[in-house]
């Protein structure tokens, strides 16, 4: 699977059914229409042209590939999971991150870049402090 | 031009008065009121007050000014624009504003309520992208309950998601943190969430809409602190400060990649959030209440001004408008 620079735009949001469809696809590729709406859609009491629209849609999103086959279009993943999770994560956190935004409504904890002098300090308090209290 | 706009546009001269000098009072005071000291809860509490002030201060006056003109049309009050001259704005509903609108008035009025409609559509688009966004993450994140796992190497942990709140940890920070470091973090998201300190941040943001810019970042990096260090607290209380400390420096060690130094820092101050865990000094609980007192004392001062200074206050309108 190849992975490919992620529009900003397809980043926005994924519905229930399109992440169902890239989890399947993830799982196993090449899938048409039909044979995606047998694995997911029957259980789901949606019609083929439903899961059909929705694979067009990541399509355009440009996170499927797709090849003919015959009559019918088979579908491979173009942004591998852990790729697209990374982009998710990036795009949140720089969101969060800039001053001039609005924040995310929710709290990130992640590593700052602190420099290694300034972590020692940080952890020799840490030791004397644990020094003290014993 | 009708009558009704010119005390709409008395109103609006009004309100904007009272909306910069609460915002320029707001930018220049409050952090002078927040000593790091100050336990955390009490610090978010005064910033949430802070950043009510541009919108309750305009309204308490307008609400001030169209309670004594009601007044003075059903009598409660004495008829004092019979002491008025002809061209002297009134503040009232009986006796229209002598104003002359122009263009100018209504170019002003149409860019005010325009720039605000930006402001607000550009907020809410944004917040419901960032909404969105953490969804999806958290539907492609492993487990479907409260705690979701992220299969990513970035040492992070996300604590989210206004209709169904949930915390979502990287493999990469699991990996770092030995299990009680882990549920360490994990108590720390969970404490936002117990806290509902998304829902709150998400309504402070969209106070700091009417701030000026530059008080609004100074407003945010200290509200962000102040619920960080209030989650240290709550998570201290039952692991210790030295452990919390301790986590929060592994977790600082773990980040030392060149993928976060990509991404800025997120958030509260980390290096004072640890050196507040394991220094001596004793937080301050006890509150003096002079913020709260001065806050209320500016509210009534505002509301009581269309009362006590009624004709000053339209002699000032009508110097703005040349009589």
């Amino acid at each position: 699977m190849a992975t490919s620079h992620i529009e900003q735009n397809t980043l926005r949001s994924l519905g229930d059914l399109e992440i169902a469809v890239l989890d399947l696809i993830w799982r196993d590729p090449g899938l048409s229409a039909k044979e995606t709406h047998k694995k997911i859609g029957e259980t789901r009491g949606i019609s083929v042209n439903t899961v059909q629209s929705t694979l067009e849609r990541l399509h355009r999103k440009q996170l499927l590939e797709r090849t003919k086959k015959g009559h019918a279009f088979h579908y491979s993943a173009r942004v591998t999971r852990e790729r697209l999770v990374a982009s998710l994560i990036n795009d949140l956190v720089g969101r969060f991150s800039s001053d001039t935004t609005s924040s995310l409504a929710a709290f990130v904890e992640m590593a700052d870049q602190l420099d290694e002098p300034s972590l020692q300090a940080l952890e020799s308090e840490l030791k004397n402090r644990r020094q003290r209290s014993r | 031009m009708a009558a009704w706009t010119e005390l709409l546009w008395l109103f609006f001269l009004l309100a904007a008065g009272t909306w910069l000098l609460s915002a320029v009072t707001s930018a220049l005071l409050v952090p002078a009121m927040l000593p790091e000291r100050l336990s955390p809860d009490i610090r978010t509490r005064r910033l949430l007050l802070t950043a009510w002030l541009p919108w309750i201060a305009p309204l308490l006056l307008l609400v001030s000014v169209c309670l004594q003109a009601g007044g003075k049309s059903l009598g409660f009050i004495v008829d004092h624009c019979n002491f008025h001259e002809d061209h002297h704005p009134h503040l009232c509903f009986t006796h229209l504003p002598a104003i002359d609108l122009n263009a100018f008035h209504a170019l002003v009025l149409t860019v005010a309520v325009t720039v605000t409609g930006l402001f607000v559509t550009r907020f809410i688009r944004r917040e419901r992208m960032a909404a969105e966004q953490f969804r999806t993450l958290s539907a492609l994140a492993a487990g479907r309950q409260r705690l979701r796992i992220l299969d990513d190497e970035l040492p992070i942990a996300f604590a989210g998601g206004l209709r169904q709140p949930l915390v979502l940890i990287s493999r990469g920070l699991l990996r770092g943190l030995t299990r009680h470091e882990g549920r360490i973090v994990l108590a720390h998201e969970c404490a936002h969430l117990r806290h509902q300190d998304p829902k709150r941040s998400l309504l402070f943001e969209f106070l700091l809409l009417a701030h000026l810019p530059f008080a609004a970042g100074r407003l945010r990096r200290l509200w962000r602190q102040s619920l960080e260090e209030a989650a240290d607290d709550r998570v201290a209380g039952r692991f210790g400060r030295e452990a919390v400390a301790g986590t929060l420096i592994k977790v600082l060690r773990l980040g030392r990649g060149p993928r976060v130094g990509r991404l800025a820092a997120a958030g509260a101050d980390p290096t004072q959030r640890i050196r507040r865990l394991l220094t001596a000094t004793p937080i301050m609980h006890r509150v003096l209440w002079r913020f709260e007192l001065a806050y209320v004392t500016g509210l009534a001062a505002i509301g009581l001004t269309p009362l006590l200074a009624h004709h000053w206050l339209e002699t000032l309108i009508g110097l703005l408008h040349g009589h």
